[in-house]
């Protein structure tokens, strides 16, 4: 009489337990692959070391976050909070601050809920006299709509409207594209970090 | 002397049926399974639809909605957003209503997202005996104009209209469909049961008012 594991097939039933997560994994690697350097979805943050990262050639620092500065803005209904996180941005040369054109921003809290900020108090006093970088649809540019001056530090700040009880958890990400998107061979391939902010208010 | 009998032709026929039952077994599944199967490439990614009625909060999983009011109208004009001589815009608001040919049906939900931002809502007015209808596009205020964003946890209330003949009313639920961007698929759906049915329906749409306004959606309480 054969072998017990002769008997059982073993060796076809290892072969299968090894091929199957292959033949998933694989595709999956290589799909997930294509979506994150086409930008269809969002950079995996690195974490910021000690509030600092560098991302596309800029040097990114975290300042802190102010809650519910309204200043002459009419405020949200209760149980929303304004959130405006400071960041201290200086882009290496012209090529890093062109690439800043494409800087996105999300706040994400411990729930896993994700907010991308809210333009609608771009136009407080508090912020425009600062002259920090509010980032719009054209990215982080200066007022005009250029590049950022290469080599100067620029005050960049986001805003966000979340629930109060996400404020105490929340970490905020920055993406910048590392490419022009224009065609497969130059992918958005966007880097993203991940900040936590101090409470300044 | 006769040599016992050998027992292992009858093991190995009851070994054979076993075999054939369990392949008989699998290939019942495997069919079965092959039943379940969408063939329609659309209707792999549609919507997951969640169902309840106007009464609660109806999620679906990707959003919550919850039916807050439901009314009638002869025509319907836009709210306007200025806060200066409100009165007055909207009075010159009013003269431009729309008459409906058949009834509008104004109704107005809030929408919570989950957990990512959602912007753009489509709905459905299903009347209950057969018929479908979309949201009109007369409201520039209507849930899901451009600027609208559903923020997790944060509900935006506003409107949704729709235009139709009275008579195909008979047990009206509403279809919200909330997603980002331009792509619907695996997106949630809720359809909402707006318990109005019978004569209590025939009231409704016979004392449906003059001119109703759309208001411009806004963010409410968390």
């Amino acid at each position: 009489m054969p072998p017990l594991w002769k008997r059982l097939q073993l060796p076809y039933v290892a072969a299968v337990a090894v091929l199957l997560p292959v033949s998933v994994a694989v595709p999956w690697w290589l799909e997930e692959r294509k979506l994150a350097e086409s930008g269809a979805v969002p950079a995996d943050p690195v974490p910021a070391q000690g509030g600092r990262a560098d991302l596309a050639g800029s040097s990114w620092e975290v300042r802190g976050f102010l809650q519910d500065e309204f200043g002459e803005a009419e405020p949200p209904p209760p149980g929303i909070s304004l959130v405006d996180v400071l960041f201290r941005a200086v882009p290496s040369d012209e090529a890093a601050a062109e690439k800043l054109l494409s800087c996105d921003f999300r706040a994400e809290d411990g729930r896993g809920r994700v907010w991308r900020p809210d333009g609608s108090f771009s136009t407080r006093a508090a912020v425009t006299e600062a002259g920090a970088v509010t980032p719009g649809l054209g990215g982080c540019a200066d007022p005009e709509g250029e590049p950022l001056p290469p080599g100067e530090k620029a005050g960049v700040i986001v805003s966000f409207l979340v629930p109060e009880d996400a404020v105490d958890s929340l970490v905020f990400q920055v993406q910048v594209d590392t490419g022009s998107g224009e065609d497969e061979e130059h992918p958005r391939a966007p880097v993203a970090a991940e900040f936590r902010a101090e409470k300044k208010n | 002397m006769r040599a016992a009998p050998d027992p292992r032709p009858a093991r190995r026929r009851s070994g054979r049926a076993s075999t054939v039952l369990a392949s008989a077994v699998l290939l019942a599944l495997l069919l079965g399974a092959q039943a379940l199967r969408i063939h329609d490439d659309e209707d792999r990614t549609a919507p997951i639809e969640a169902s309840g009625a106007a009464s609660e909060p109806v999620d679906a999983r990707s959003f919550t909605v919850e039916v807050v009011d439901v009314a009638f109208a002869r025509s319907v004009y836009d709210e306007s957003g200025f806060s200066f001589g409100g009165d007055e815009a909207d009075a010159g608001a009013a003269d431009g209503a729309v008459e409906a040919n058949g009834v509008w049906v104004v109704v107005t939900a809030d929408i919570t997202a989950a957990e990512r931002t959602l912007e753009r809502v489509e709905a459905e007015l299903e009347t209950g005996e057969g018929t479908t209808y979309g949201s009109s596009g007369v409201s520039m205020n209507a849930l899901g104009s451009i600027g609208d964003a559903f923020s997790p946890g944060i509900p935006r209330r506003g409107a949704v209209v729709f235009e139709l003949p009275p008579e195909r009313l008979a047990s009206p639920s509403v279809r919200f469909n909330v997603f980002s961007g331009l792509d619907r698929r695996l997106s949630g759906s809720a359809l909402v049961d707006l318990e109005l049915s019978g004569s209590e329906l025939k009231k409704a749409v016979d004392g449906a008012e003059e001119a109703v306004a759309v208001p411009q959606s806004e963010i409410r309480k968390a």
